[in-house]
């Protein structure tokens, strides 16, 4: 356990992410509903913008179709209660889809794990589509284009005899946080683990590391199920909080949506993925609510970061940081 | 049972004439500049709508037989224009960028342009279907129809084909463009204006999706999303023929084409997936495709 002294220290040093971890859990007790229920769409993104960034960030692999992985992870609750009409607790839902997302990466991996650069995101943007023509063919099997409807699970077990609009804002909303608090973990154990670092080496010198020995193929394979595997756990955390999957969540320029939340959090820093997604479903939703050209406006935005911000909102709140501690430090000097 | 064989011959020409315009187009620009233009069926959704609305303009006023030629041109015009403001302003700012903001930028450039032809043409599709009606249908047995349409569209993909190779081949701008391609510092050496090239080339590739949006405007619509959903087929063909190669196209844009009416017909529920499947089967063989070069 960390003592008082150090949890203070810690807080010392990370002021701002203190505050938006406080922010966070009290959210439900002063946030309109459905600015909270935003922000549980964002922890979710954030969640699928962390497995995105495994491969981006740190293996500098670009797949353009991870909106099909996040949406087969989604189907991989709502199919099962479709065609039992069986709702189980959410965790078993979580735990299916994790392992057949894994298992689909393991077997998708097999293809493009041997794949870099633009042949890795086309190769990945194929994969993408043929999970969303799946969805919406298959009408008898997935319920085509009207998706399929996914009802209240139980959560841990326990079933809650509250409304809906409470269930989202109060209790899936923690457990959301929660899931998310854990999956951060998990991805910064991967990241600064051994294989962590392996990727990264391989991502700034793929030569040079197979001459140290490394496996790079093996390594970039296991990448890619860790990424799906997580990916599908997003879209199944998804699915409850939506209450519907349709198939057009699969479609290819969700899977633009996901790069570029990653883009605008800024994809060389662990965080920058979780703060893109807060930052870029709170934007979307209010931009789509007050004017039709929402995708122009997206679009401006893009170029912005492109030309102007390419480090993300991360990157820019560093150098801002560093030029006023500079500033501070310049004038006494 | 022949003669439905030859109708799905013909459709699936059909399919392929205009795919292999977007594709071309992507494909002369990959060659050259290494970029994936995600904006890419934006411009064949521009010269869609372009020659939808100036039709509806101005169709009343000039003979029929003009009409084809005034498509082709108005769709040509309007992508060209795009081409013109999008190469020099944004995508020249990133070649030699990495990959990911190449794709982020087509991919800004992409809803930008959607968003601009709901705000200039409106939510509603764009339709002028007279040049289709206009040539009516011919019989091709056994009691089936085809129109003639068909053929005019078909006959404009094989020609614009001709008309490529012949200029990549034996025209001074071409053997340029391929030489940029080949080498861009040897090309700058010998006197050659490589920035323009690059636009030049862009210009190209843009005014070939905007014919090919042109031309399949009469006999279907010009409406939102079209540049989105067509270029879902372009990539399946530049990834079967090979990012940069002509040939790949070619070929590329025959194999979906026919895959798309056969998949149609027999199976309906997997016709997208078919191609996508042929498409990753190519590419375990074939890393690059067909026909492609690193």
């Amino acid at each position: 356990m960390i003592s008082r002294k150090g949890l203070i220290s810690i807080i010392r040093k990370y002021p701002i992410y203190t505050l938006i971890i406080i922010i966070l859990l009290t959210l439900p007790i002063y946030a309109p509903s459905f600015f909270v229920i935003q922000i549980a769409y964002g922890l979710i993104f954030g969640i699928t913008g962390l497995a995105f960034n495994l491969l981006l960030g740190y293996t500098g692999l670009l797949s353009f179709g991870h909106a099909g992985f996040f949406a087969f992870g989604a189907y991989m609750m709502s199919l099962p209660i479709r065609h039992t009409g069986i709702v189980h607790t959410l965790e078993v839902y979580l735990a299916f889809a994790f392992i057949t997302s894994a298992a689909l990466g393991a077997l998708l991996g097999l293809i493009c794990a041997r794949r870099t650069r633009i042949f890795f995101s086309i190769l990945n943007l194929s994969f993408g589509l043929i999970i969303y023509s799946f969805f919406l063919k298959f009408w008898g099997f997935t319920g085509g284009a009207d998706g399929t409807h996914v009802p209240t699970p139980p959560l841990l077990g326990m079933k809650f005899a509250v409304d809906k609009e409470y269930w989202m804002t109060h209790i899936y909303y923690y457990y959301i946080l929660a899931a998310f608090f854990i999956c951060l973990a998990i991805f910064w154990v991967i990241v600064n683990s051994n294989f962590g670092k392996t990727l990264q080496a391989i991502r700034d010198n793929e030569i040079r590391a197979q001459f140290t020995g490394i496996r790079i193929y093996r390594y970039r394979h296991i990448a890619y199920i860790i990424s799906v595997a997580f990916t599908g756990l997003a879209g199944c955390l998804w699915a409850p909080l939506n209450g519907h999957t349709a198939p057009e969540i699969a479609w290819w320029t969700y899977s633009g949506d996901i790069v570029m939340l990653t883009i605008l959090g800024g994809y060389q820093y662990f965080i920058g993925p979780v703060i893109g997604g807060l930052v870029f479903n709170v934007f979307k939703i209010y931009t789509i609510g007050y004017t039709v050209y929402w995708m122009l406006l997206l679009g401006i935005i893009l170029l912005i970061l492109i030309f102007f911000i390419p480090r993300g909102l991360v990157g820019l709140g560093i150098s801002i940081y560093n030029r006023l501690t500079h500033k501070k430090g310049s004038s006494k000097g | 049972m022949s003669n439905i064989i030859f109708l799905y011959l013909i459709s699936g020409l059909y399919y392929a004439a205009y795919l292999f315009l977007v594709a071309a187009g992507l494909t002369i620009i990959f060659g050259l500049a290494r970029v994936v233009n995600l904006a890419h069926g934006a411009l064949y959704a521009i010269g869609a709508y372009v020659a939808a609305w100036l039709m509806g303009l101005i169709s009343k006023q000039i003979p029929p037989p003009l009409w084809y030629i005034i498509i082709i041109i108005a769709g040509a015009a309007g992508a060209a224009f795009v081409g013109i403001i999008i190469e020099p302003l944004l995508l020249r700012r990133v070649y030699g960028r990495l990959e990911e903001f190449q794709l982020l930028l087509t991919f800004a450039i992409l809803l930008i342009i959607e968003d601009l032809e709901l705000m200039i043409w409106g939510p509603y599709p764009l339709a002028f279907k007279e040049p289709y009606h206009y040539l009516g249908a011919v019989s091709i047995g056994g009691g089936l129809m085809y129109p003639l349409y068909g053929f005019v569209v078909i006959a404009m993909g094989w020609l614009i084909a001709l008309f490529l190779w012949f200029f990549m081949t034996k025209t001074k701008l071409g053997i340029i463009i391929r030489s940029a391609a080949a080498n861009k510092e040897v090309t700058a050496a010998i006197g050659h204006n490589v920035k323009s090239i690059y636009t030049k080339t862009f210009i190209l590739g843009a005014t070939l999706a905007g014919i090919g949006g042109a031309i399949v405007m009469p006999s279907a619509t010009a409406q939102l999303g079209l540049g989105i959903d067509i270029l879902v087929f372009a990539f399946a063909v530049v990834v079967i023929g090979g990012l940069g190669s002509l040939k790949g196209a070619l070929v590329g844009s025959l194999i979906v084409g026919m895959t798309r009416v056969v998949g149609i017909a027999y199976f309906p529920e997997i016709e997208l997936a078919l191609i996508w499947l042929i498409a990753v089967i190519v590419l375990v063989f074939r890393p690059l495709g067909l026909w492609g070069r690193e």
